[in-house]
């Protein structure tokens, strides 16, 4: 073929391949968008017919069902309510995916032992998680807790450990005052330890000592920690100096302000992005020609930029309006930004006291003088039914599909390794920390991922074992309010939203850890 | 001996014991197992369990709310399928023999370890009442352990003492597995089950009185079987007389039969014989003519121009037509046209190329017609929840034909994803993008409840095909991944060779690269047949009555004349071992599928 981005044959328009390629696109995207806007319009039409117009007012309306956990058990608006599934599906979610990795690294390492047992009843496990269906498993272990006794007015009092068929309760520490201070205090001994780490690593590397980074850095920790806990954390009040200064300037500045600053900014990247493009095709081996992808993704890196700005001043714009009909003089657009510094300023306030988290033990209370009885929620913590039966039910079977991963990925690290790892005389242990599990790690990191993924999915199944996380509330208000569509598109945004969160994270990891190939 | 018991003494040593934290991990594992299995018998044998549940219920468990008089349509059902699976492992039996001493050696492992198993089950376990208070109550008395354990000693001690004697009579391997397959069989004539019997006024005996399985099950298993053992004959038979052209059609058949199977024999269809005389037999001969013609002049020189238009021709007519009130037999038969279009030219060539090729067209339209007229009729079943599927067959039903269609879809989409066209491209990978984004719980609530609102007036689908659709979509886009990476594999000389001699992009598509994509992706084919067959237990939630929703709310409401309610965890443990057994299967063979087409080897 010639060089089809030679000019525009004109004796030939109709039969040239870039005319025909484009048009058959354009046609092939028209029907699709004919055959949705078809399908689209016979649901408003049929919609229409039934006196339930599709409408986002239920989102502030009061649903009058109450949700058996979460923060907001009684929700003032459609819209609470929603957060409070949301809510419950990210608890098991961020808490499940920690404890699958944890305890699918431990089963998949069992499958490699040399131990005859523990590694058959690793297998075993593995086998028989495996071929029984989620949805089983779940509502297995649901019955199973239901089989305990319930709570009778005879069982009143404090308790240490306790299992009814209302759930499980056990002693939890409580944050007090001060415990937000607590935990960034945390999160910088940990910056600090691992720069220590590093720093040793970097000693071992120059001077050839050994410099047990591991005892440094735990040590250092170690201390920290005691002295954040004894009141140290209270060092960590600058935050909230900083944040009462930000919000006094994001009150003194309009916010038309920093929506223009936005806006700007994404026109300058923009601007910056396409140039780019066609600078990179100017050298090379193409050689100024740019092929249909880069014309694209020129065309769509300007179109968001476009929109971005647009969508700055937009709200704005609307505020105009709202301004030129109302009688105030000047209208700022309100995103609540100082608000939202005032309140990290109080949480972060240096004069907190006392110890950051109390450790607090369950009680069973008897509700207004009714045989009713149930775990106090104030008191430790309590694991209802629907939260043990989803996370159990998620973590078992994700774990095993961890499992797999980390097994197969271990495995994928060729024999040689191992081999002139030991010729140098290194530890097994050593070994399997320096050689192995790097190696093995990049080839584990894509599909564990879309292990997370699918946990985050399966937690969609604690509708069947009365866990209200967001598909079951959402069901709950469909079936009040009768918005089966705008629940729908709730769904999908929220899914693809997590979904999205977690693949980008995953996708950042890969590529810091990938090999640079030539 | 003293040779022998140091081998193994040796292997205990080197595998258990090796190193001190080795053994610290020995004795925690033997302790969780031991205890976890104790736990497990304890749990079963306990006197609270209510196991009558299960095999009282059998027949709602397998075909729910099957009419009762053609119940024997189950039984044929499965007799057909075990019919072609009979012919299949006798065609394809290669011969491979297990010597007596090895078969021995076997049942020796088995039979010891069960016996070791009789020993260590408990015997008592603790159960908790409803007021909180805990007692233990037995579960295996001494007399049931030694009614278990005599007979299971009595064989280990025998094969022990047969593989001292080395006997080198060998036997076919699939003959050893069919004749273990009796055991099950000959046993429910023997054995005595817990039986629900009631007195002449209605009321329920209790205890359960000790009676042998019911005739209504052991004869026709017994049926089953020898038509099995028959059929294996009838293989090898087929095989020693060398007929080639079963190569092919006993996978395609095997590919029909579900679609047989549920649009005739499980479904009874209502067939207006005027439609019959109408619709399907113009159309089968109209068809038939249209090919005939088609495969003599394709090659012909004058035509050959015409070819891409004639196709286009016929593509553009499907699509037009698909929107029309006319038999859906038509349309399909017009697509066909469109594919033989595509692809008689590479095969037409030569006279036999022709003949064959010709059959093959009439063969398709009249099984496309047969089965269409079956699945397009009434059902003659009629049951009180409308469907004539329910228990069993609505999870086989789902499962398969979620695979079927979900197949083609996740091609296309593969196909597309992997295009040229950026816009193609970028549509195809959104659809999987957001079809996958969503769990799959979400899109069955979107078949049950939303569907229905987008459909134009008076066109209503049945939930089972609106799940079916969505199956469609979802399955396939997961598939679609799996495929895309099948695709990536294929060299480019493979497109290069198929452009130089000519081939256009479909038949290079058809003919050449998914051969090859698809062979790379047919273990992910079995793994989606399980994972289709997990899935399907999700439509509990929405309504309709698979296994699941029979085992947590059919059976455990069940008031009258029986009392089986709160035996909601016995039916699950038994629904478990059910969904267990069928999933281990499929896997196993797929491993072995794997390893027989040598993939991931180079």
């Amino acid at each position: 073929m010639l060089n089809k981005f030679s000019g525009l044959n004109i004796k030939n328009f109709w039969w040239d391949v870039r005319f025909l390629k484009w048009s058959g696109q354009f046609i092939f995207l028209i029907l699709l968008i004919t055959g949705f806007l078809y399908i689209f319009n016979t649901g408003v039409r049929n919609l229409e017919a039934t006196n339930l117009p599709f409408s986002w007012g239920w989102l502030g309306d009061t649903p009058g069902v109450s949700i058996s956990e979460g923060f907001a058990p009684l929700p003032n608006s459609g819209r609470q309510m929603l957060q409070v599934g949301m809510y419950n599906m990210l608890r098991i979610t961020l808490t499940g995916v920690v404890a699958a990795t944890f305890l699918g690294t431990i089963l998949g390492i069992a499958r490699l032992s040399k131990n005859w047992i523990v590694e058959k009843a690793a297998t075993g496990l593995l086998e028989i998680v495996r071929n029984i269906p989620l949805l089983v498993q779940m509502l297995f272990f649901q019955y199973f807790i239901l089989t305990y006794p319930p709570l009778r007015v005879a069982d009143r009092g404090d308790i240490t450990v306790h299992v009814s068929s209302k759930g499980i309760a056990y002693p939890w520490p409580h944050p007090q005052e001060g415990s937000w201070l607590f935990a960034s205090f945390v999160i910088l001994s940990l910056l600090i330890s691992r720069r220590i780490f590093k720093w040793r690593i970097k000693i071992l590397e120059e001077e050839g000592k050994e410099p047990y980074p591991f005892r440094w850095s735990l040590t250092v920790l170690g201390a920290l920690l005691l002295i954040g806990w004894s009141g140290g954390y209270k060092a960590m009040g600058v935050i909230g100096i900083v944040s009462t200064l930000l919000s006094q300037l994001f009150e003194a500045v309009p916010a038309i302000a920093y929506q223009s600053l936005f806006a700007i900014f994404s026109l300058f990247y923009g601007y910056k992005y396409i140039r780019r493009q066609i600078s990179k095709s100017n050298t090379g081996e193409l050689g100024g020609i740019l092929s249909d992808e880069d014309y694209f993704r020129m065309a769509v890196a300007g179109f968001l930029v476009i929109a971005i700005a647009v969508l700055m001043f937009l709200p704005f714009g609307l505020k105009i309006g709202e301004f030129l009909e109302g009688d105030e003089i000047f209208y700022k657009a309100d995103w609540g930004v100082p608000q939202y510094f005032t309140g990290i300023a109080n949480k972060f306030d240096m004069s907190f006291s006392g110890d950051p988290y109390e450790l607090s033990y369950p009680k069973i209370i008897q509700v207004r003088d009714t045989k009713f009885t149930r775990y106090s929620k104030d008191h430790g913590k309590v694991t209802t039914v629907g939260y043990f039966a989803t996370w159990l039910g998620v973590v078992l079977y994700t774990s095993i599909f961890i499992s797999e991963v980390v097994r197969s990925g271990i495995m994928a690290v060729s024999k040689g390794q191992s081999d002139a790892g030991l010729s140098l005389g290194m530890r097994p242990r050593s070994l399997l920390r320096l050689v192995i599990l790097p190696q093995a790690f990049r080839v584990m990191l894509p599909p564990m991922g879309n292990q997370y993924l699918n946990l985050a999915k399966n937690t969609s199944l604690g509708i069947a074992v009365a866990y209200p996380e967001i598909v079951a509330v959402g069901q709950t208000l469909y079936n009040q309010e009768g918005q089966t569509m705008a629940v729908f598109v709730i769904w999908m945004g929220f899914y693809s939203f997590v979904s999205l969160f977690i693949s980008g994270i995953i996708n950042y990891y890969n590529r810091r850890f990938e090999l640079v190939e030539r | 001996m003293k040779s022998i018991q140091n081998t193994q003494l040796r292997w205990v040593r080197d595998n258990l014991f090796s190193s001190i934290g080795s053994t610290i991990l020995t004795l925690i594992t033997g302790y969780m197992v031991i205890t976890a299995y104790r736990g497990t018998v304890g749990f079963i044998f306990s006197p609270m369990r209510q196991w009558p549940a299960i095999t009282y219920n059998m027949q709602l468990y397998m075909i729910f709310n099957y009419m009762e008089e053609e119940s024997w349509r189950a039984w044929a059902s499965v007799g057909v399928a075990l019919i072609l699976a009979g012919i299949t492992l006798g065609y394809w039996n290669k011969g491979e023999k297990k010597s007596f001493n090895q078969i021995v050696a076997g049942l020796f492992k088995t039979f010891s370890t069960l016996s070791v198993l009789v020993l260590l089950s408990p015997s008592e376990t603790e159960v908790m009442h409803n007021d909180g208070s805990r007692e233990m109550v037995q579960v295996i008395s001494s007399n049931q352990r030694m009614n278990f354990l005599i007979p299971i000693a009595v064989v280990t001690l025998l094969s022990f003492l047969l593989s001292r004697f080395s006997i080198t009579r060998a036997f076919n391997k699939t003959k050893v597995v069919l004749f273990y397959l009796s055991f099950p069989v000959a046993l429910g004539w023997i054995i005595k089950v817990p039986t629900i019997t009631f007195d002449a006024a209605g009321e329920r005996i209790e205890p359960d009185l000790f009676l042998p399985v019911a005739t209504t099950t052991t004869i026709p298993w017994t049926i089953l079987y020898v038509v099995l053992w028959v059929s294996f004959f009838v293989g090898q038979f087929l095989q020693k007389k060398e007929i080639k052209s079963l190569k092919r059609t006993i996978p395609l058949s095997w590919f029909v039969l579900p679609l047989y199977l549920f649009s005739w024999l499980y479904k009874k269809p209502v067939v207006e014989l005027d439609k019959v005389l109408m619709n399907d037999i113009p159309g089968v001969l109209i068809f038939s003519v249209i090919g005939f013609l088609i495969i003599q002049y394709i090659t012909d020189e004058r035509f050959s121009k015409y070819r891409n238009y004639l196709a286009a021709g016929f593509f553009a007519t499907t699509a037009a037509i698909l929107f029309l009130r006319i038999p859906f037999l038509f349309k399909v038969l017009t697509f066909s046209v469109v594919l033989l279009l595509l692809v008689a030219p590479a095969i037409a060539n030569t006279k036999e190329g022709k003949r064959q090729l010709l059959i093959v067209w009439l063969v398709v339209i009249a099984v496309l017609a047969f089965l269409l007229r079956g699945s397009g009729s009434p059902t003659g079943i009629i049951t009180p929840t409308g469907s004539f599927l329910g228990g069993f067959s609505l999870t086989w039903v789902l499962a398969i034909f979620g695979t079927y269609v979900s197949f083609p879809f996740g091609v296309l989409l593969a196909l597309g994803r992997t295009s040229s066209l950026p816009l193609i491209r970028i549509i195809c990978t959104g659809i999987i993008e957001i079809v996958r984004s969503v769990p799959y719980i979400t899109w069955l609530f979107f078949a049950s409840v939303m569907m229905t609102v987008f459909m134009p007036e008076g066109v209503e689908f049945n939930l089972i095909i609106r799940v079916l659709i969505v199956t469609a979509f979802f399955s396939g886009a997961y598939f679609a991944e799996n495929i895309r990476g099948g695709l990536q594999s294929i060299s480019k000389g493979q497109y290069d060779a198929a452009n130089a001699i000519g081939m256009n992009a479909f038949q290079r598509i058809f003919l050449v690269v998914l051969p090859q994509a698809l062979r790379a992706v047919v273990p992910t084919l079995v793994g989606s047949v399980i994972t289709a067959f997990k899935d399907s237990s999700l439509v509990a939630i929405i309504g309709l009555f698979d296994t699941l929703r029979i085992a947590t709310s059919v059976v455990p409401t069940q008031s009258n004349p029986v009392n089986f309610v709160g035996t909601q965890l016995d039916n699950l443990l038994f629904i478990a071992l059910f969904y267990w057994m069928f999933c281990f299967t499929f896997s196993r063979r797929s491993m072995k599928i794997e390893k027989k087409l040598g993939l991931g080897e180079r």
